[in-house]
This record gives structure tokens, sequence and C-alpha cells, in this order.
């Protein structure tokens, strides 16, 4: 099961910032955020990261759908940090 | 949830609202079926240093490892299942009396603070 | 309903204190008198541009702790990530703790003014009793000792229309920006960074939030936020200006050049005599100390908030004792600044380096979660609040980067 040779217990720090290529071996960023969902048994599982092809790691929150405006700072963080951001499934992952 | 938005720097804080530290890291562990979960928050200024990473980093993490009771101790580790609600903080369900002490602010409390004239008095 | 009156005034001893270590603090103080003195009011839109701004970050910090609980320390964090907060961390405790050093030294200014006393003897019994004071003493009353008392500094309002001022010639200058004869633009310029920058400077958004939690605001307590707000940095702003009023109108005419604390309560004296001396040299201690605590409590705040730690006056000491070390070691690190024998009132000038990446770093995680419902809920900024938030971002940004080159140019405003 993807993604290939983490070692677990593993800390979220380490996986911030690595690179992340799809099954194909293409690159498509680094890491900038881990999503989970919470399963009935109240456990937070791993579902996808967020992965960013800019510099930026850190999205200043304009990754999630609660945050909007003001508009320059909104406009500004879609255009340099969201312009490149996709959402991976955890089980295409491959880490290299 | 995602992880370094929600999570990652936010302030925790016990059932009655005593602050316990920051989410300093966050520790992933994997279930029976090969998935990643969050399995505990870890906390204190040595999981902070090695996030921060570099020289500086590793200054903030060796001078928490040293003020430690024990220096292969690790970090303050806070079991998620203990988690309540996570908002614009994150609440534990349970008291911090059960949680491991700072080291650093029960040095300076015993050696210190405790010395000085109404130090347990409310102001 | 007897004690409602007394009682709503105190509740915005709160925004008056923040208010009073941003606009009069010991630097503020002369830095005004210079103003007034060596350029008229031509600087008078600085003041009106700083109120504002601070008005409208203020107002959101409030609402952001009001609601959700967070003073603002914590939202830097969240947003930013622990390397760029540390970076903030460093530049704002810089200034912040260069400021206490020069708010202690301005209380021996004003001890020596009352005394004649060199200053530099009073600096350990100053320091000594600030930190009895932050030690023991409830937050409620500092803030309404020495907020209110600091309302003494009225006089200068009084003093200046007492002058009988030539209103004519001070709306020609407040109407004309730009340097006089024999100043240049370099100076003024500066004069109008400095000033502008002290009127946000990081530390009062970090008090004044974390004052919030000190007294337990909660989502009721919204209008008493804003009421402090719109109260406590008009008012604030309005003492500075009134500094800057009397010095324009005695010494500007004269070209007297104005660089310490008893030059500035000249005009007072001039027009009140000894009363309204004493009363201007009350209100001096009384702002120099409020703003002694103001950044001294701000210095330990912002350390604890960053690494989570337990803080404030709302807990035994005992219970806090990473928070208190902090507030001690500021302190002692303020005095032994002093004991250098720098002048205080030159030591709040090279604040504004620090300034310059401490402001931008912190004003804008405050505008971002102000738009977070996550937060906010439905209590997220309007229209006005971030057409002006986004505003301020771009002129404080523009302050601080123009900070640093202008000092040099100028020499730190000497010309």
């Amino acid at each position: 099961m993807p993604p290939d040779r983490l070692d677990f217990p593993l800390r979220v720090s380490a996986v911030m910032r690595r690179q992340v290529r799809d099954r194909t071996g293409e690159v498509l960023g680094r890491i900038a955020d881990v999503e989970t969902i919470a399963g009935p048994d109240g456990r937070e599982r791993v579902t996808a990261v967020i992965v960013t092809a800019g510099r930026w790691g850190r999205l200043l929150g304009y990754e999630s759908d609660e945050h909007t405006g003001p508009w320059l700072l909104e406009r500004l963080a879609r255009l340099i940090l969201r312009r490149h951001t996709t959402r991976v499934p955890w089980p295409d992952v491959s880490l290299h | 949830m995602l992880i370094g938005l929600h999570l990652l720097d936010r302030q925790i804080l016990d059932r009655d609202g005593e602050p316990v530290g920051k989410v300093d890291d966050v520790e992933l562990d994997v279930d029976d079926d090969g998935t990643p979960y969050v399995a505990a928050l870890l906390v204190g200024q040595q999981a902070l240093g090695e996030r921060i990473g570099g020289r500086l980093g590793a200054w903030i993490a060796g001078t928490a490892r040293r003020l430690s009771p024990d220096y292969d101790r690790g970090p303050i580790r806070i079991p998620y299942d203990l988690v309540a609600e996570v908002d614009s903080a994150v609440n534990l369900s349970v008291h911090r009396e059960v949680l491991p002490d700072p080291a650093l602010e029960t040095w300076l409390r015993d050696h210190i603070i405790d010395r000085i004239p109404g130090a347990s008095d409310a102001s | 309903m007897k004690g409602g009156g007394v009682r709503r005034i105190l509740s915005i001893a709160l925004g008056i204190l923040t208010a009073i270590g941003g606009f009069v603090d010991i630097g503020d103080i002369v830095a005004n008198g210079e103003a007034g003195a060596r350029f008229g009011i031509a600087h008078a839109w600085v003041l009106l541009l700083g109120v504002v701004g601070i008005c409208v970050y203020a107002e959101m910090s409030g609402r952001v702790t009001a609601v959700s609980g967070r003073p603002v320390f914590d939202l830097v964090r969240e947003r930013l990530g622990p390397r760029v907060a540390l970076a903030n961390l460093t530049g704002s405790l810089l200034v912040t703790v260069l400021t206490l050093g020069a708010e202690i030294g301005g209380v021996g200014l004003a001890l020596q003014l009352a005394t004649s006393v060199d200053y530099l003897l009073w600096v350990p019994v100053v320091a000594f009793v600030l930190w009895v004071a932050l030690w023991r003493a409830k937050f409620s009353t500092l803030e309404n000792v020495f907020g209110l008392t600091g309302l003494a500094l009225i006089v200068f309002i009084i003093a200046f229309f007492r002058l009988g001022p030539d209103t004519g010639e001070l709306w020609h200058q407040a109407s004309h920006p730009g340097p006089p004869s024999g100043e240049d633009w370099g100076t003024y310029w500066f004069m109008a960074v400095a000033l502008f920058a002290s009127a946000l400077t990081p530390y009062e958004v970090f008090f004044f939030s974390s004052g919030g939690v000190e007294e337990r605001w909660t989502r009721k307590d919204l209008l008493t936020s804003r009421v402090n707000v719109f109260v406590g940095f008009p008012l604030g702003g309005l003492l500075a200006f009134a500094i800057m009023l009397t010095s324009a109108t005695v010494f500007h005419p004269l070209d007297i050049s104005v660089d310490a604390l008893s030059q500035v309560a000249m005009p007072v004296a001039l027009a009140m005599g000894k009363l309204g001396l004493a009363a201007a040299i009350l209100g001096f201690f009384a702002a120099t100390f409020g703003a002694a605590m103001e950044t001294g409590l701000s210095s330990a705040y912002t350390v604890a908030q960053y690494f989570g730690w337990a803080w404030g006056k709302l807990r035994r000491p005992r219970e806090a004792a990473r928070f208190h070390i902090v507030l001690l070691v500021s302190i002692l690190v303020g005095v032994a600044v002093l004991m250098t024998t720098i002048d205080p009132i030159q030591l709040t000038e090279y604040t504004l380096v620090f300034s310059a990446v401490a402001l931008p770093l912190t004003y804008l995680p405050i505008l971002v979660v102000a738009n977070d419902r996550g937060y906010l809920g439905n209590r997220v900024n309007g229209r006005l609040a971030n057409t002006l938030g986004t505003l301020y971002l771009i002129i404080v940004l523009a302050a601080a980067i123009a900070a640093i080159p202008l000092m040099l140019v100028t020499r730190m405003g000497g010309g």
C-alpha cells in the first residue's frame, strides 16, 4: 500500500514539504497539508494530501473553503498559492 | 480536517480551559489496513525545535532535552483519543494534571518563582 | 444604577491604557513635541492616519479575541507557522523590550522633573516598583489607575486654548503637509514614518487582545471591545495631537528645537503656571509608567503565546512560572540597556528598525483570521473592515520598507 517506505509512527513535519509524484512518476509538487476524515470510531484517518507546486508551503488558510476575503489577499493567495494546488488521494501518493 | 491548518500550531487547552501547550507536531501511525491516522499530539520545545530544524531548531530542541528529567524521554505526547473537540483551540477531555509536567515550568517554579513572596497569591 | 456610570468608564480603561502606550509613551511625547517645534503641525495627517489604522486592527483583534478567546500572537503562529512567527517574535520582542527600557527611563525623567534627582538614580527604583506592581496587583487595578491618571495629559488641550493660538497659521500648516523652510523632505518623511509606526506598534494589539483574555471577554463583550477601541485610541491620538499643537504654537514661530521632556512641558507651564506643570508631570509619569506596564506585559504575553505556555495576571504567579520569568528578565534587560546611559528617548527611535519586521507579520495574520468563519462565524469582517484593513496593510508594508533607508539617509531624523 502506498506511500512507499514510510516508517510509522511518523511525524507530520517529516511529511510536509516532501516531494510527491503521481503513479507515472511525474513530480506533482510538495506536500502543503494532509487531509483527514474522522471515522465512526472518532479516529482521524488520512484521506489525501494537498500538493502545491509553488515555493510556499504555508497557504494562510486559503486552501479551505471557510475562508474568503479580503478580496486582494484572496486573489493574491489564489494566484500565488493555489494555482498549482491539487488534492491527491492518499492511495495515489508516491513519495520520493 | 487539514492537519496543517486545523491542528498544527494551535493552542491546546485542558478540560478546564487551562493552557497545556501548542500542537508542536503531530504523530501519525498506521491502521491494520495500512491507512495512516492521527495518533498523538506532540507538545513542547523539543518537538518544536526538531520541527523548525536547522541550527536554531537543534539548539531549541537540545536545550529542552537537557532540561527534561530524562534526556531520552522524547517530547510530551498526548494521545489523540484525549482530544474532545477542535475549534479555535484543541480542547482535551482530561485535566492537565494527568499529563506529563513541562520540565521548564516545573524547574522555574520550584527554583525561582516559589521563593518569591506572594507566588501562590491570587492577584 | 449609581455604579453603572463609573463601571462604564472603568471598562474602557484597557483601551485608554493601550492607546497611551502607542501615542503618548516617552518616545512619542518627545517626538510630538519635536515634530511640532520643527514642522508645526504639518504632521497632523499622520496622527489621523495612525489613529484610524490602529482602530481598524485593534477592532479586528478585539473581535477575534472576544469570539474565539485567542489573543493575537496565537493567530500569528497559527497562520504563519513556527519559523516566520519566530522571526516576528524576535522583531517584536526587540521593539517591546527596548521600548520597555525607554519607558522605565521615561518614568525616571518625569520623576527628575518633579524632584531634580537624576533619572538614572530613579531607574532601579522604578524598575522594582514596576515589577512589584506586575507581580502583585490586579490587572484591572493597574489599567484603571494608570489608564485614568494618564488622562492628566488633558492639560495640554486646555493649555493649547489658553495660549491663544494662531489658528489660521496652524490650519495652513496642517493643510499643506511638507517641510517648512530650513527642513528637508527626508527628515519630514522620517518623522512621519516614526509617528505612524509608533501609532501602530505591534505591542498594542498584543496587549489589547491579551487584556481582553485577562478580562475574560466573551462574545457578549463585543460592544465593550468596540467602545474601548473607538474611545481609547482616538483619545490617545488627541493627547498626542495636543502636545504637537502646544509645541507648534510656542516653539515653532521662534525656531526653537525640542529634544527633552522638560521642554515639552514648558508650553503648559507658560499657559497655566505651576499647577498646570504639575498636572503635566503627573500625566508624563502615569503615561510612561502605563507604557512600561504595557510593554513589560506584552513581552511576556508574546513569548508565552508563541510557545503555548500558561500566561497572564489572571493566574497565580506559580501557575505561570515561565510567563513571570520572561516578564522579570524583560525588565532586567530594559534596565541593563538604560544603564549604558543611552538616551531613553533615542532608544525608542531604534525600535523603528525592528518594527519593520514585526508590523506586517503581525497585521497580516489578524486580517486573514478576521475573515475566517471557522473562527468568527457570522462575525467575520465586513466590507469596510476589509477595505481599510487591506489599505493599511499596504501602508504598513510601505512604511516598514521605507523606515530603514530613511533612518540611514537622515541619520535618525537629525537632518
